[in-house]
């Protein structure tokens, strides 16, 4: 009895032990099913011509929140829907950071900025057969900057400033006809572009009457039938399970072409494995069960790279436009009781160029990304990354970690030991101490601001590490305002350049964390970046846009609102049977350009 | 009377049998007997003590870093008690050298040696918060090392680390305990002796924290006192919240106890002579529930360093850079280093000791204090 | 016995009120709220959230307001929409459901499967060194957090290859056949029930050893001894079923906890089960989605504690229910 018992344990361990994969079965079709006639002016891809069939495996971190993708603003419902089942009236080439004219055949804007005329594409097809024209561009706009729909945030970027009656003003679009469209804007905005890049396609005639009842924002939720998200991209949605899958399909109407004027794209689909936890999407990745990584942490790439063979490729991407920051208050305001949200001591020191910048001095940049970062980052001295390679400016003052410097200048700003405790004090005698912030769930945050609470006691500052929960760490900087230091960081939008960080640069603006608000620049060095910006942003010729954005760095280095501490350096990996994968620092970095990937 | 006595406490009638020992004398003397239990208390007085001279034993602060050295694996093994020639020599470590810096592997440097010293001078810190001091037990000349655990990311010595986690994770199970045994024994005798109304309330009370799934409870009420930041707020705010959910049971069984004991002759008799409320609740009925309460205290020592230990993990527990076993765990979570540094799970192995310790104990004082049981 | 039912489920409406209560007055006087989670995230602005927090409600402090706005519709069985996912929570809740019963049911079937014989195994044998494997196991079960035996796993995990490092299925899933997904699920399941298992085991199993020591020396098996009847027969005909009823009350409690006790493994594990789904939406203040777990994590529990009195009353005649 006793031995029948044990064999059958045993036999099911190794049944389960054995268990591998039965149907690894994925052949190229020759012929893919690609309906509608070719369009009649369609995209000609630069890629190398690829076979038909076969799908890739990725991953995707959480389960997307929508399908609608003019809701769609977390991280994870952008990576699943942009660029692969929705497209926006021009493409961004991640690879070689430029526009390209995607849906439309070219664009152009009048001398003064004011006037951005968009050619579409003809015979272009939605991914449910209908055709695509003006009209469709016309009724997204609508959508988007319906003030009705509450919890719309794309309304919010096009939106040029308000009327002396607090009603928005937004550029004026119309239909040239069916196939152009123009766009009147109250003032000129070179970057224009940028904004036009959140304008995802939606079909009008899928969904014009949802919106005309008011429902349009309960369309297309998760829960939705995945044959209804109709859009331009080169796959359309084949079906979701919650905490597991979604699986794309191809778009057989899609508008590129390769160079042999074969369709595209070449992949029959896309099939994402939904894993919330590094770990699992390693472990994953390692047995061969996913494709591709298309985020290899710090924390993971020495492990990733160990699988580097002739079958997996793994690339080093480097700097990523991701940034992370220590930020002094500067806020000179009082709380609703008048309380100072700084002690005025504090403030005093915090609001000195000089204690800044010896604060940057003593953080020790390399030690940082040695061991927070296990090596993986570099250090950075400015709000743009290298990563950025349209705008970053290297000429920029640099804080290469120099503790005689910092010590020298806090003793320039009168700072000293007078009680002999190891700790300096101003004339007043208050110990300079302050709490360093930061959120507790983010790991390498949380040792970086120990970290650096190190460095700054050995240059005689008390300083102190005090994480916080997430939520209590955005209040404190968002409304509440009473913090000494945080340490945070910013992800990077694509594109990126001056549109995308206007909301930390300039004065008036809420993530301008050092002090945010204000109604008029509080110093002239923010007045100065305000005018700057204000002027990139009028200014069409790109080399005056340029020698003015790499003014806008080097006034931030110097004046240090945020101490920019590091940027990661992330990679990527993939199977190598993939041909056409052009790696990109920008998201989605593997497959921004999906259409053009095949399988060798 | 003598007879009613030995139906009360049948653990007086087994004294009178052994010659006059008192209750608890019998419970010791049979606690010493069982050699599991005796193993606990030993390993628990031992792991205390560490956790109180937390300072002196530690070689390094628990924020000392050195950032050239992180994941560098224990030395334990490593420490050379015979130089290159063979001849026994004082306990020495060699010197490190970095070698791949993206895989975070290391070579020992011959060139150098480092003996290992005690009663060294090093970072100063306070003898049981009260003396300043500057000795350590042992310790390497700088800049050598010695990471007889290992080191972790940033670098820091987890040996030393574990040390100082101790005073955390190891308190709250004490601290956590005292204060939910009080509300316990409170409610509990309030509510069994009073009856009617009171106790209606008292113990609907009692069910509605009962009902409660404990640990997203706990999560939301961590939620709930996120702003106060200081490590010591964060201390006595995760002790008081696993306090608060675990009183409950004892409550719970506290009232059945009081409810029998309180129909007993002597008390029916306490009553008649007049005594107060307070008195015959304070002085008749709870300390015979005394050795319930110590064992049901003992066996759930470990539910509070469970509770830390999860709470921490989770994030929502003790911050670094202070350190408890808790939050050095959660760095371990990730699958590179579990296999590349499996030395960061060492506080694992500790949580488990302490946890099984407070079992072994648990369970031999249940055993001797329970009448039946003769040994 | 039904007066006993109606009591039961009477008492059971002011209790979740209570606990509901509770909960929202605590997601109310934590600081911060779900909309947090958007800050820093490119294209968002100030003016999108504040629009956000007249959408949801999240504009007053006022606990009893707020309560009341969650309580209303839900009296109607309208629990609403996650602010994340923007989806019925019941729909959410449900997919989860299954997920998290699948790993705690196997775990049950473990620890069941196994401590019912070891226990008896260690009772008859007592002293011997079965009974010494069985104590070490239940000690070494009570003793080891589930963060630090999860942690071991993976790493064996990882080590070895054998077995998943994490999540519930393979990618390949959806290309398998019915028989090949279920091996695959079961692939997944192996150490997160082990886990799981382990530490219940542990208490089932001693809990069994010493009530089966305890009947073993009771005078019902003394006179089958002495009518000659085989050892098997006295153990599992007679001893067993009377030592088995204390346990059948702990097994009513710990279907209480099939759904709420598995947050720490599911984490680790990465499980996509109800715990990871009710940790998220704690840690992005998803109310509605909290609001309905809670709710429904009570009920589990009271319906649990039912079932545990139930079954007792079922076995045992001596027990009645007034």
């Amino acid at each position: 009895m006793r031995k029948i018992i044990v064999a059958a344990v045993m036999s099911a361990m190794i049944a389960l032990a054995c268990n591998t994969r039965t149907t690894p079965a994925t052949s190229g079709q020759p012929n893919p099913p690609f309906e509608g006639e070719k369009p009649q002016d369609a995209y000609v891809s630069k890629g190398e011509p690829g076979n038909y069939g076969g799908e890739m495996v990725l991953e995707l971190f959480a389960d997307p929140t929508s399908f609608n993708v003019t809701f769609a603003v977390d991280e994870h419902t952008t990576n699943l829907l942009w660029y692969h089942v929705h497209r926006c009236l021009i493409d961004y080439n991640n690879g070689a950071a430029a526009y390209d004219p995607g849906l439309c055949t070219k664009y152009e804007v009048s001398p003064d900025g004011k006037e951005w005329t968009f050619y579409l594409r003809k015979g272009v097809r939605w991914s449910d057969g209908e055709p695509f024209n003006a009209d469709d561009v016309i009724f997204t706009y609508q959508v988007a900057t319906d003030e009705k729909i509450e919890d719309s945030s794309i309304r919010d970027i096009f939106r040029e400033g308000r009327d002396a009656n607090n009603k928005s003003i937004y550029p004026q679009l119309e239909k040239v006809d069916d196939h152009t469209v123009r766009f009147r804007l109250s003032k000129p905005n070179a970057d224009f572009l940028d904004v036009i890049f959140n304008l995802y396609m939606v079909p009008k005639h899928k969904w014009e009457k949802a919106w005309k009842e008011g429902k349009f924002s309960e369309q297309m939720s998760v829960s939705a039938n995945p044959r209804d998200v109709v859009g331009l991209g080169p796959f359309r949605l084949k079906e979701y399970t919650a905490g597991e899958r979604v699986v794309l399909e191809r778009n057989p109407y899609f508008w590129k072409v390769d160079s042999r004027g074969n369709r595209l794209p070449y992949l029959d689909g896309l099939k994402f494995i939904i894993a919330k936890d590094f770990n699992t999407i390693q472990a994953k990745f390692q047995a061969g069960e996913i494709d591709v990584m298309s985020r290899v942490r710090a924390t993971d790439f020495a492990n990733i790279r160990k699988l580097e063979s002739d079958k997996i490729k793994v690339v080093d991407l480097g700097a990523t436009v991701d940034t992370r920051w220590l930020i002094l208050n500067q806020n000179p305001g009082t709380d609703t009781q008048g309380k100072p949200l700084v002690e005025p001591w504090k403030l005093k020191l915090f609001r000195n160029q000089k204690f800044r910048q010896a604060v940057s001095y003593a953080i020790d940049r390399e030690g940082l990304a040695n061991t927070a970062f296990v090596g993986r980052a570099e250090p950075l001295y400015s709000f743009v990354t290298p990563a950025d390679k349209t705008w970053y400016s290297d000429d920029i003052q640099k804080y290469p970690h120099n503790l005689e410097l910092a010590k020298q200048l806090l003793a320039e700003v009168g700072l000293k030991d007078t009680n002999g405790d190891g700790f300096l004090e101003d004339a007043d005698g208050h110990t300079v101490e302050f709490a360093i912030n930061t959120n507790s769930n983010n790991e390498m945050r949380v040792q970086s601001a120990a970290f650096i609470a190190e460095n700054l006691k050995a240059a005689g500052i008390k300083a102190s590490s005090v994480p916080l929960p997430s939520n209590v760490m955005i209040q404190i900087i968002t409304t509440k305002l009473t913090f000494d230091a945080v340490l945070f960081g910013w992800v990077g939008g694509v594109p990126p350049g001056p549109s995308n960080v206007k909301n930390t640069v300039l004065s008036s603006a809420e993530q301008h964390v050092c002090y945010p608000n204000q109604k008029t620049p509080s110093t002239e060095w923010e007045a100065r970046l305000d005018e700057l910006m204000h002027k990139i942003e009028e200014t069409v010729d790109m080399a005056e846009r340029k020698r003015m954005y790499a003014e806008v760095q080097r006034i931030w280095s110097e004046q240090l609102p945020e101490i920019n501490l590091v940027c990661e350096k992330e990679g990527v990996a993939y199977k190598n049977k993939f041909g056409n994968i052009r790696p990109s620092p920008l998201r989605p970095r593997l497959t921004w350009n999906a259409e053009e990937i095949y399988i060798k | 009377m003598a007879e009613t006595v030995a139906q009360i406490h049948p653990l007086v009638e087994s004294a009178r049998s052994r010659g006059g020992l008192s209750p608890s004398q019998i419970i010791w003397r049979k606690l010493g007997r069982n050699r599991a239990a005796m193993f606990g208390l030993y390993t628990l007085i031992a792991l205390y003590a560490a956790a109180l001279l937390a300072p002196f034993l530690a070689p390094y602060s628990y924020t000392d870093a050195d950032t050239k050295l992180p994941f560098y694996p224990p030395m334990i093994a490593r420490i050379h008690l015979f130089d290159e020639e063979g001849r026994l020599s004082r306990p020495f470590v060699y010197g490190i050298k970095p070698e791949d810096n993206e895989l975070k592997t290391y070579s020992d440097d011959r060139s150098v040696k480092y003996p290992i010293r005690f009663f060294v001078r090093g970072d100063e810190y306070r003898i049981l918060w009260i003396i300043p001091s500057k000795i350590h037990l042992f310790g390497v000349e700088r800049p050598g090392r010695i990471f007889l655990f290992g080191s972790d990311q940033l670098g820091r010595d987890i040996f030393s680390r574990i040390l100082y986690g101790a005073q955390i994770s190891l308190t709250i199970g004490i601290v956590g305990i005292i204060i939910s045994t009080i509300i316990g024994v409170v409610v509990g005798g309030v509510a069994g002796y009073f009856g009617g109304v009171t106790d209606f309330l008292l113990m609907r009370g009692v069910e509605v924290l009962l009902a409660l799934p404990s640990l997203y409870f706990i999560l939301i009420m961590r939620q709930m006192f996120a702003s106060d930041a200081s490590s010591t707020s964060v201390y006595m705010i995760i002790v008081l919240i696993l306090a608060f959910i675990g009183w409950a049971t004892e409550a719970r069984v506290i009232r059945g106890m009081v409810l029998s004991i309180k129909e007993r002759e002597y008390v029916i008799a306490a009553r008649a002579l007049g005594l107060g409320h307070w008195r015959i609740i304070t002085r008749h009925i709870l300390p015979n529930t005394l050795s319930f309460v110590i064992v049901t205290a003992t066996l759930s020592v470990p539910f509070y360093i469970l509770g830390e230990v999860a709470l921490s993990f989770l994030g929502a527990g003790i911050q670094e850079p202070e350190a408890s076993w808790g939050n050095m765990l959660t760095a371990a979570q990730n699958l590179w280093y579990l296999q590349a540094f499996p030395w960061m799970v060492t506080p694992g192995f500790f949580i488990f000791i302490a946890v099984m310790a407070w079992n072994f104990l648990g369970d031999g004082l249940r055993d001797a204090a329970d009448p039946r049981t003769i040994s | 016995m039904k007066t006993f039912l109606l009591r039961r489920i009477l008492f059971a409406i002011p209790l979740i009120v209570v606990v509901t209560f509770i909960t929202k007055s605590m997601l109310v006087l934590a600081p911060g709220s779900y909309l947090d989670s958007l800050y820093g995230t490119p294209g968002i602005s100030q003016e999108f959230i504040e629009r956000q927090k007249r959408f949801h409600h999240l504009d007053t402090e006022n606990v009893f307001e707020r309560y009341w706005f969650w309580f209303w519709p839900a009296m109607r069985g309208d629990f609403g929409y996650s602010f994340r996912y923007r989806a019925s929570v019941w729909g959410l809740i449900g997919e989860r459901v299954v997920n998290t019963l699948m790993l705690t049911g196997a775990a049950l079937i473990f620890s069941w499967g196994l401590a019912i014989p070891l226990g008896v195994l260690a009772a008859v044998r007592r002293n011997s060194w079965a009974d010494r494997v069985c104590s070490f196991i239940s000690f070494f079960g009570l003793s080891i957090p589930s963060v630090f035996f999860s942690l071991l796993m993976i790493m064996l995990a990882a080590k070895s290859g054998m077995f998943p490092v994490g999540s519930m299925r393979s990618a390949y899933w959806d290309e398998l056949n019915a028989w090949g997904r279920f091996l695959d699920l079961l692939w997944h399941l192996a150490l997160p029930t082990v886990v799981l298992g382990t530490i219940s085991l542990a208490q089932y199993m001693r809990q069994m050893r010493s009530e089966m020591i305890e009947t073993l020396s009771q005078d019902f098996i003394r006179t089958a001894r002495a009518k000659g009847l085989s050892q098997s027969r006295i153990v599992w005909r007679h001893a067993v079923p009377n030592a088995i009823n204390p346990l059948v009350t702990l097994f009513g409690f710990s279907l209480a906890f099939l759904l709420a006790g598995a947050l720490i493994t599911e984490y680790v594990f990465a499980w996509p089960g109800l715990g990871t789904l009710v940790y998220e939406s704690l840690v992005n203040k998803d109310e509605p989605m909290v609001m309905a777990a809670v709710t429904m994590l009570v009920l589990m529990l009271v319906a649990g504690n039912l079932i545990a009195d139930l079954l007792l009353a079922l076995i045992d005649p001596r027990i009645r229910l007034e």
